[in-house]
């Protein structure tokens, strides 16, 4: 299943259903694919970043918390631009799944 | 022949320490000192130099009103802390002397190590760990750094909240380090090519 997905749009996805951090966005995403699709600390990262680039999430910074050595988490939500992104990267997925009308 | 001192290995620090002691006994009232210090007797056996001079440590550690400077109040505050953290009494006779001995070199060490060196050895893991993830956070973007290392450091804390396997600790320390580094390079090059481009893509130009 590593080909069917990408990282951005999983995550687009995972974040759909509010903000969340790095390790939290692994978690969503491991749990609504019932751990098919799994994502790395290599690519969940730079995924994240490009997709603030692109301009579809924003990110900010929650409490320093000890647990974490005393060092923030970085939380990111979707915008108004990735909230539509996500909307219609789930539909293009759905509709491949559509049963194909029978022509004539 | 004289007997070799047993103090050669650290003569500096004991000399530091007795200077220590000696500035804060000049400004405390004799009342509240311990007795027997004498730092300067040569006749005196190298364990008993030692104990008194815990001893003296263990007094000042329990008076609050001293507030040392600088390089000093470094020294004090590992000193306060390794002897509350080891429940150190300096009248404790069942203490032997080659105990203090042991007690003094750990107070010596730097604070990450006198932490370190009286943890379990989870925590002792986790310091090392922690230790490790400060000096490579020095060298990447401090947002990749909160980012990757915070949320590897809570994932290595659930772990040993489950296990008590250190492996996996090492092998996530070594993963984080690895995709830490690869990000960092990673975002270089991304911001490096995206300076140009950028730069033609202005209007105008």
């Amino acid at each position: 299943m590593d080909a069917a997905v990408s990282a951005k749009a999983a995550l687009l996805q995972a974040l759909v259903r509010g903000p969340g951090y790095g390790l939290d966005l692994i978690e969503r995403v491991k749990k609504q694919t019932h751990g098919k699709f799994v994502l790395g600390q290599g690519s969940v990262y730079p995924a994240l970043r490009e997709l603030e680039r692109e301009g579809l999430l924003e990110s900010y910074e929650g409490e320093p918390l000890p647990e974490r050595g005393g060092r923030p988490r970085r939380y990111y939500k979707l915008n108004a631009l990735g909230a539509k992104a996500a909307i219609e990267q789930r539909e293009v997925v759905m509709g491949l799944f559509m049963p194909v009308p029978e022509v004539g | 022949m004289p007997r070799k001192s047993t103090l050669d290995w650290d003569s500096k620090h004991y000399r530091q320490l007795v200077e220590f002691v000696r500035h804060w006994r000049a400004q405390t009232p004799e009342s509240v000192q311990p007795v027997d210090w004498r730092p300067e007797d040569r006749g005196l056996q190298n364990d008993r130099r030692l104990v008194e001079l815990a001893r003296q440590l263990s007094a000042l550690a329990r008076d609050q009103s001293i507030q040392p400077e600088d390089r000093e109040a470094q020294n004090y505050r590992q000193l306060v802390k390794f002897i509350k953290r080891w429940n150190v009494e300096a009248q404790d006779q069942s203490v032997s002397s080659q105990q203090w001995r042991w007690r003094l070199r750990w107070a010596l060490l730097g604070r990450q190590t006198l932490e370190c060196q009286s943890l379990t050895a989870n925590q002792l893991t986790m310091c090392r760990v922690n230790r490790t993830f400060r000096f490579v956070s020095a060298l990447v973007p401090k947002r990749l750094a909160d980012e990757q290392i915070g949320d590897a450091l809570e994932l290595m804390a659930e772990h040993l909240k489950r296990s008590s396997a250190r492996w996996p600790i090492y092998w996530r320390l070594a993963v984080t380090i690895f995709w830490l580094l690869v990000n960092a390079l990673r975002d270089h090059f991304v911001a490096m090519l995206a300076g140009p481009m950028a730069r033609k893509r202005t209007p105008g130009e």
